[in-house]
């Protein structure tokens, strides 16, 4: 039997995940970049946020904003370390070089912020509606609508605006773009701070669901990387209904069958759907 | 007067090949001086040497001026941002963008010398552009993509234009079209640096001619006063086989 308990579980996990898919995706289309470092962005998006409101006593809100700063400083950072092979197109040496950045964010994550789970309260949690006989929190609410929001923002910067046109027209060939005097460095930094502010934020949002260890980061990145397989690279709306597809199967298989077989499953599902329809890369909305 | 553009000694090397010989070079304010040779000539290198620009791994020697000011230093965007706008050989405009959004990519410029490019202005330069702005670009014939790019570049309010093999792929007919409308933008005071392997359709066209041969300049003139020459004959029959 699947319940409204299951669905509302489901949407809301989808919604952290299509938050997660979102900038991946951007910056997958937008600069070739494939992060595999973004699982960890999501882990030090929730750790900041902890350790910003332990420290200082600062509240939610507060230590959520800190972490989307520190980690926008961080994504530019890496993006700036990757300039070179992103204007060439150098996949292989990007892939290995932010499988790097994986292992070092979690070795620097576990020295800064110790072994142990964490989690933090928002103070959204404590009030919620009633959905038939489930409790919604306002925080799971607010995790969904900012989904939402956060997308169409992103479909009409790309399809709308003059940065929209110049990021599409980057991805198509930045060095054509150069011959039109746009800088694709910049570009290319701004689209990565994107993507790892938007990993930070599904990361401060969920951390208040279940807790965060600093070895997290890997499942997350092989979610992501389901959902756009599913949803199409740099395709806005398709990311956002694989994420709540993913979401609602996450949440009803693992109460129906295992959640221990929900990603071994989902990897098949990719599996047959690379072999039966493969696509190219391209930045659609 | 100062040309509006002038290499000292600009050469292009490749690893350990030397692409372009140094050359000195001058395009007069309001003239259309056209680059011809044969495949691998150089002419590629040449118009990308000028823009600082290449899609291989060069090495610029020598020294580029814009109005007599150095601007050697300069990445390509900045250069492209100066005035300097090349509409490369191959892939001159981005095809997965629509025709209005590819000719909307442009911001522009302000404060620049000489007439500044209108989008109207563009469309009635190419009217088949105007007719389809909502059309993706990549789906555009040969001779529309040529118009766009040249649309695009004319909308960066070039100082100088230079286009590399705009004929290439296209009809004769499409060739002497778009021939026609830059003649018509250097009578009008544009500056323009063309390449072309088919010199017969520039002859008419180009106020001076500059041949190279593997990379070095090896004759340079008014269509007039060349186009008896037997290395231009050889070069232009070697072309045509
Ligand atoms: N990206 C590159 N990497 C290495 N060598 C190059 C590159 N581009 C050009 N060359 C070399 O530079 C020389 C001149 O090439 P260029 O493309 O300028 O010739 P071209 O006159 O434009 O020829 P075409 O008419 O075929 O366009 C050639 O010998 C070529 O091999
Ligand atoms: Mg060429």
């Amino acid at each position: 039997m699947i319940t409204v308990a299951q669905i509302i579980n489901g949407v809301v996990i989808g919604s952290g995940y299509a938050l997660l898919a979102l900038g991946w995706t951007i910056l997958l289309g937008a600069a070739r970049v494939v992060n595999f470092a973004h699982g960890q962005l999501y882990m030090l998006g929730a750790f900041v946020t902890w350790w910003v409101m332990t420290q200082s006593g600062a509240p939610y809100w507060l230590g959520l904003l800190a972490a989307l700063v520190v980690m926008a400083v961080i994504g530019a950072l890496m993006q700036r370390i990757l300039l070179r092979m992103t204007l060439e197109h150098d996949l292989v040496r990007i892939m290995i070089v932010t499988l790097g950045f994986s292992y070092v964010l979690t070795s620097v994550a576990t020295i800064l912020f110790g072994g142990n789970a964490q989690q933090v309260k928002s103070p959204l949690q404590g009030l919620s509606v009633t959905v038939g006989d489930t409790l919604l929190s306002y925080q799971d609410i607010l995790i969904v609508v900012l989904a939402l929001v956060l997308f169409l923002a992103t479909s009409l910067v790309l399809r709308r605006t003059r940065l929209g046109r110049v990021i599409r027209a980057m991805a198509e060939d930045p060095l054509l773009a150069e011959l039109g005097g746009m800088r694709p460095s910049r570009i290319y930094i701004g689209v990565f701070a994107f993507s790892a502010v938007l990993a930070a934020l599904a990361g401060g949002l969920l951390t208040t669901r279940s807790p965060v260890f600093t070895t997290l980061g890997g499942e997350q990145v092989l979610l992501t990387f389901v959902i756009v397989v599913l949803g199409g690279v740099g395709r806005v709306w398709g990311n956002l209904l694989a994420a709540l597809g993913v979401g609602l199967f996450t949440s009803i298989f693992g109460a129906l069958v295992s959640p221990a077989y929900t990603t071994g499953v989902l990897f098949l599902i990719v599996l047959v759907l690379f072999t039966i329809r493969p696509r190219g890369v391209q930045l659609h909305d | 007067m100062t040309a509006v553009i002038s290499t000292t000694g600009l050469s292009v090397r490749y690893g350990g090949n030397v692409a372009l010989q140094p050359v000195d070079l001058e395009v007069p304010e309001a003239t259309l001086v056209t680059v011809v040779g044969a495949n691998g000539a150089g002419k590629s290198t040449l118009l990308g040497g000028i823009a600082g620009w290449s899609r291989g791994r060069p090495v610029f020697g020598g020294k580029v001026a814009l109005r007599g000011v150095d601007i050697t230093s300069k990445s390509a965007p900045d250069r492209a941002r100066a005035g300097v706008t090349l509409v490369p050989e191959s892939h001159s405009i981005f095809y997965d963008l629509t025709v209005a959004e590819n000719l909307g990519l442009q911001r522009p410029r302000r404060g620049v010398e000489g007439h500044v490019f209108t989008l109207d202005e563009v469309y009635a330069l190419f009217p088949r552009l105007s007719e389809r702005p909502g059309q993706r670009a990549g789906s555009l014939s040969g001779g529309q993509r040529q118009m766009l790019a040249i649309g695009r570049a004319l909308l960066a309010n070039p100082q100088l234009l230079m286009l590399d093999e705009p004929s290439i792929g296209l009809a004769p007919q499409v060739i002497v079209e778009i021939l026609q409308v830059v003649r018509g933008l250097v009578d009008g005071g544009m500056t323009v640096l063309l390449s072309e392997q088919n010199v017969t359709a520039v002859m008419g066209v180009s106020d001076e001619l500059i041949l190279l041969e593997r990379g070095t300049v090896v004759l340079r003139g008014k269509p007039d006063d060349v186009k008896s020459d037997h290395r231009l004959i050889d070069a232009y029959l070697g072309m045509e086989s």
